[in-house]
């Protein structure tokens, strides 16, 4: 039973892509999009038939991949309940997305390749997450990156977006060459990366080679989870179309990061140096997301900022050792996140592509739906008590307290930014007075409220799946009521009422710093990238020239010694016959005088 | 003992070197294709001399065998150099070795 | 006696080729002799398998003690079985018009007889002959077809080959003078000379220079052959002959040679960057990747050469298949250069998907041919010194950077709005399918392929090689 369902969950989304690939020509449009979706939601529903059924935890062997001398690497399941979750939490959430996308992209020509690439990233974020060893995790990690390069760059004609594909696919590749790097280390000391193996052998290593392997995790981990330094592409993969924002560079590739550390949270454990830069680059990606929130104007760079922000706080709860609030903020996040998305893409699909903020606002009466199912989702992601997302950010601030006073302080403060930043989004899109212009702004079919419906039901019930032991709830429900009421007001009085927000932007120097994200993307581009290229260029330019110069000298030279010796070959026999008797000659007379 | 073998055989030597050194000296010398051709008939013919003594004086008379065969290439050869005389001679009208330089590569 | 069909068949097929005028007729020639070389090629990879090693020797010079003998084993096979497959391809891919077709094919043949004795020679008398055969119909295929600049390009080509070669020889003589048991310093001074002529022909940098003209100025199937066999001679020289009969001077000068091939890794990854010619990018990637397989062949552990072997497979196929996608459109644009291409993707989207699969197996995505390669090599490397493994892997990154800018340059953007139609024929999409198949079979499914290789079929060391 446990065999078949794991393999139906990993063969479902791949059948579903080589059948849209293959007859992708033949297939009527809505036709593909529905095996796409018919695949997931059998994925889904094989994955929590197993959930459901299986009590213990188990490997399932599938094949050999390779075994060259004392390296081997063996394809695998691993079924336990940390994988069993994640895989229906990817199905469900990713099948619901599957479903919205049906609506979304309608109207589209390559639909059916949209949907054979959101199978396929299905499909690698499952083998991410039930493979037993780093290696198959590694195949599920490189694939999950090469879908998302297809589908930000999904709409390849426009410039830019092909751009940010290619950006997102190379830094994705820096965070890769650490993990791989950790994957060389665990074959050089064990042959081997399955879990079972380097989980009970890790911690018999030195420190130092640990803090090594771990942080080659935590450069893979930073890759793939947007974080500080490795951040910049994930704001510029919102040139996707919003599906793809919400299924990938929300619900679940962005968080694979966290469940890397958290899977292999027992070789962090014996890396407290590690651990530490964990926590630190959580804590300051938080920060620098919340921070940057603040002043965006694009709907869904807010979002994705405000992604990179929840990011930190995964990753830094991971850090200091709260493995499961952590993987249940991954959760939470997953459904408000998602539901948040989906209902940009509303707003953006009924405004007919803007995406601008400014240009939006008093959408609430003419996308009512929207507006609830985006309300909800703002309460969860601030954290208010009966929503999800109260628990999962309590879970969290809670071991934080536990852990250290500084880095609760400015988790906390980060929370208060995050639901300023949130309130803000909400009352410049729904509230205040109608700037988009002669639009006719008109909800979505049916087929994408549908899937909206019921991840607001989840973002609201969520916090039930897993309530935290030990818990500061009592006092901090109290501060995080006065907290979020102090800043939705302050939101509400500068965003929400009928003004002219466009005359009111200050143009400080602060704001200019958040308005341009700290220029990170420029000083990347001016210290790395391009004394880079220019270095290459004029290697190009100037050394390879001096090696074309030295060939031609070579050339000459080998010409030169040749020219004596090609007056001799005038091509007169003659000349020849009589140069042999000489030399005939010569040799008869040597031989006898 | 043979007729052959009344002759000292320095003789034959001295014959065949002085034949094979005007066959040379006319290689050399001689412009003209006709003439440079007889004269290397002229060295083979030499160097047949010699062999053909040499057999009668060793009585060993494969040498004489393979004088037939040089006799034979050198009637093909003759034949071959004499025909591609013609024809150039027919395209050039001279039949002046120098004349005939272009046909080196 | 098969291997002497192998090796024969190639050079009479040439002669026949030679003779051949018409451009259908000489193709259909080519297209005959490869897939019959093929055939008995992969029956000798089966009698093999039968019989664990191949061998013939008959007596030739008797009087220097030259024998013609023939022999392979596991990796020798694999290189044989690429030089069957390349100029296949080479050939199948064929379609546009030449002048000559019947000298063309016959000196590809030609070029594909002396790969197979070079592969197949089991003394090194005939290693140095075969070594030098095959410069010469590759010499006379860069002179005779190709771009504007191609004849400058042929003799670069033939005078780096010939002082490589030059190198090679004076190493052979030392070796053959001192009866196989060459000393200490002996065996340094023989690796260095070894060394160069390798290095030139695989090319290592700085001895790469030849290399992106002739990529850039060849014929598209004589720069497959290049990319593809030619340049794999010189890693089987290092394991063949170096490895062999210089052994002290490998252990000696390991470190610096991985670390040559280090800069060129880096160098050929940073020059791709900036190219702006399709081939030429294909050839600085080219640098970088077999400075990575010649560093790990360094690294003496059995997973780096094994890794190694098996990506000198992966990369013909991978290089194969971007230059046969380069002449694609350049049968159908015209123009090779990124800044006049673009938007071919929403032509042809067989053509951009065939494309991508390329570029992932060239750099090293996991479930292609590349990932098994170069994680073995990395490893190797890594036994060396954990720096090397990180600085050769920082071609990964680069090597994502410079075939995503291709990729962008020409399949993606909005391109001309006079670019034609690309219907692609049934030879090229059933041969750019079976390249794509396999990039993948391959990574799926190495182990047979890795099983070919196996450290034991190439650490026998074989006596008669020193006659």
């Amino acid at each position: 039973m446990m065999l078949f369902g794991m393999i139906a969950t990993l063969a479902f989304p791949l059948i579903g892509f080589f059948l849209i690939t293959l007859l992708g020509r033949v297939l009527p449009r809505p036709v593909g999009g529905w095996l796409a979706c018919v695949s997931v939601a059998g994925a889904f529903i094989s994955a929590g038939t197993v959930l459901l059924t299986c009590e213990s935890s188990a490997t399932i062997g599938l094949f050999n991949w390779f075994e060259v001398g004392n390296v081997s690497a063996h394809f695998s399941i691993l079924v336990d309940s940390l994988s069993l979750w994640m895989s229906v939490m990817i199905t469900g959430v990713g099948g619901l997305i599957h479903v919205y996308a049906l609506g979304y992209m309608k109207d589209d020509v390559r639909l059916n390749s949209f949907f054979a690439y959101f199978n396929l990233f299905v499909f690698f974020m499952l083998v991410l997450v039930l493979s037993d060893s780093f290696l198959g995790m590694f195949i599920g990690w490189e694939g999950v990156g090469l879908c998302s390069y297809l589908l930000i760059g999904f709409w390849y004609e426009t410039h830019a977006y092909a751009i940010a594909a290619k950006k997102a696919f190379v830094m994705n590749r820096i965070g890769d060459l650490g993990f791989l790097f950790a994957i060389l280390m665990m074959l050089f000391f064990w042959g081997t990366t399955q879990f079972s193996v380097v989980f009970i052998q890790g911690l018999g290593l030195g420190a130092g080679v640990l803090t090594a392997m771990t942080m080659g995790l935590l450069i893979g981990a930073v890759g793939k989870s947007a974080q500080i330094p490795l951040f910049t592409w994930l704001p510029d993969a919102m040139a996707g179309p919003t599906p793809v924002s919400a299924l990938i560079h929300a619900a679940t590739m962005v968080t694979a990061g966290v469940y890397l550390i958290a899977r292999s949270h027992v070789l962090f454990s014996g890396a407290p140096l590690t651990s530490l830069m964990v926590v630190g680059l959580g804590v300051a990606t938080a920060v620098f997301g919340a921070l940057v929130a603040l002043v965006q104007r694009d709907i869904k760079k807010v979002l994705a900022y405000s992604t990179m922000s929840q990011l930190g706080y995964m990753v830094s709860a991971a850090g200091f050792g709260a493995y499961s609030a952590a993987l249940f903020h991954m959760t939470t996040h997953a459904f408000f996140k998602a539901l948040l998305f989906l209902a940009a893409g509303n707003v953006i699909h009924g405004l007919h592509g803007e995406q601008d903020i400014f240009k939006m606002g008093g959408l609430r009466k003419k996308l009512p739906f929207t507006f609830v199912v985006f309300l909800i989702g703002t309460l969860a992601i601030v954290g208010c008590p009966p929503f999800s997302g109260f628990f999962s950010k309590d879970a969290i601030l809670a071991e934080a307290f536990a852990y250290s006073r500084t880095v609760f302080v400015v988790l906390c403060v980060v929370s208060v930014m995050s639901s300023f930043y949130m309130f803000r989004l909400l009352f410049l899109t729904f509230f205040g007075n109608a700037r988009y212009g002669e639009k006719h702004p008109h909800e979505g079919a049916l087929v994408m409220q549908i899937p909206l419906a019921i991840l607001a039901v989840l973002a609201t019930v969520g916090g039930c799946l897993d309530w935290p032991q030990e818990s500061i709830l009592t006092p901090v429900l109290g501060v995080t009521l006065v907290v979020l009421a102090l800043s939705g007001g302050v939101a509400y009085f500068i965003f929400g009422k009928q003004v002219d927000v466009l005359a009111k932007q200050p143009v400080s120097m602060g704001y200019r710093m958040l308005w341009n994200k700290f220029y990170v993307d420029e000083v990347y581009q001016r210290i790395i990238v391009g004394p880079f290229l220019s270095l290459s260029r004029g290697l190009n330019q100037y050394f390879e020239i001096f090696l074309g110069k030295l060939d031609v000298v070579s050339l000459r030279s080998v010409r030169w010694v040749g020219y004596p010796f090609k007056k001799m070959q005038d091509g007169n026999s003659g000349t020849y016959i009589l140069v042999m008797t000489v030399g005939i000659l010569c040799l008869l007379v040597g031989l006898f005088l | 003992m043979t007729y052959l073998e009344t002759i000292p055989s320095e003789w034959y030597l001295i014959l065949s070197a002085i034949v094979f050194c005007i066959g040379l000296c006319g290689v050399l010398i001689r412009r003209n294709a006709m003439s440079v051709l007889m004269c290397i008939e002229m060295m083979l013919n030499a160097v047949m001399l010699l062999l053909v003594a040499f057999s009668g004086y060793y009585r060993d008379f494969s040498a004489q065998i393979a004088v037939f065969f040089i006799m034979i290439v050198a009637a093909a050869e003759v034949a071959v150099g004499l025909v591609i005389f013609s024809m150039m001679f027919k395209k050039t009208s001279s039949i002046d070795l120098d004349d005939w330089g272009h046909l080196k590569g | 006696m098969i291997l002497l069909g192998v090796i024969l068949f190639p050079f009479l097929s040439a002669i026949v080729s030679f003779f051949l005028h018409s451009e259908k007729g000489s193709k259909a020639w080519a297209l005959l002799s490869v897939f019959i070389e093929g055939f008995l090629v992969f029956f000798s990879a089966y009698l093999y398998s039968q019989a664990g090693y191949l061998s013939v020797e008959i007596p030739w010079i008797q009087t220097l003690g030259i024998h013609l003998h023939f022999g392979v084993r596991g990796f020798e096979l694999w290189m044989m079985i690429l030089s069957a497959v390349v100029p296949a391809m080479a050939v199948v891919s064929s379609s546009s018009k030449r002048a000559n077709p019947g000298s063309y094919y016959g000196l590809l043949l030609g070029m594909q007889g002396a790969l197979m004795g070079l592969f197949a020679c089991a003394n090194l008398f005939l290693f140095y002959i075969f070594w030098e055969l095959s410069i010469l119909p590759s010499f006379f295929l860069l002179m005779g077809w190709g771009g504007l600049r191609k004849e400058k390009t042929a003799v670069t080509y033939v005078v780096y080959s010939l002082a490589g070669s030059f190198a090679l020889l004076a190493g052979l003589l030392y070796v053959f003078m001192s009866g196989g048991q060459v000393s200490v310093y002996g065996q340094m001074g023989v690796f260095i000379l070894f060394f160069i002529a390798v290095a030139i022909k695989i090319p290592l940098w700085p001895f790469h220079s030849w290399q992106p003209d002739t990529y850039e100025q060849t014929d598209h199937a004589t720069t497959m052959m290049v990319a593809g066999v030619l340049s794999k001679m010189g890693l089987l020289g290092i394991l063949k002959v170096m490895l062999l009969f210089a052994p002290l001077g490998a252990v000696f000068s390991s470190d610096k040679v991985i670390g040559l091939a280090i800069v060129s890794i880096l160098y050929g990854s940073s020059l791709a960057l900036v190219q702006g010619h399709f081939k030429r990018v294909i050839a600085y990637s080219s640098l970088a990747h077999m400075g990575l397989m010649a560093a790990s062949l360094f690294s003496g552990t059995s997973e780096g050469i094994q890794g190694s072997i098996f990506q000198m497979g992966s990369h013909a196929l991978n290089v194969v298949g971007l230059i046969w996608i380069g002449h694609i459109i350049y049968e159908r644009t015209g123009t090779l250069k990124l800044a006049e291409l673009g938007g071919i993707r929403s032509r042809s989207p067989f053509l951009s998907a065939v494309f991508l699969v390329v570029i992932l197996g060239s750099i090293g995505f996991p479930l292609t041919n590349g990932f098994v390669g170069e994680t073995l090599m990395l490893f190797g490397l890594y036994s060396v010194h954990p720096l090397f493994a990180i600085l050769a892997g920082l071609s990964l990154v680069l090597g994502a950077w410079y075939m995503m800018r291709l990729f962008q340059a020409v399949m993606l953007g909005k391109g001309n709005s006079n670019l034609p139609e690309f219907n692609l024929t049934w030879s090229e999409r059933i041969g750019l399918g079976v390249i794509m198949v396999s990039i993948v079979g391959m990574g799926i499914f190495p182990q047979p392929f890795l099983d070919f290789v196996t450290p034991s079929s190439f650490k026998e060391s074989d006596s008669s090689c020193t006659q």
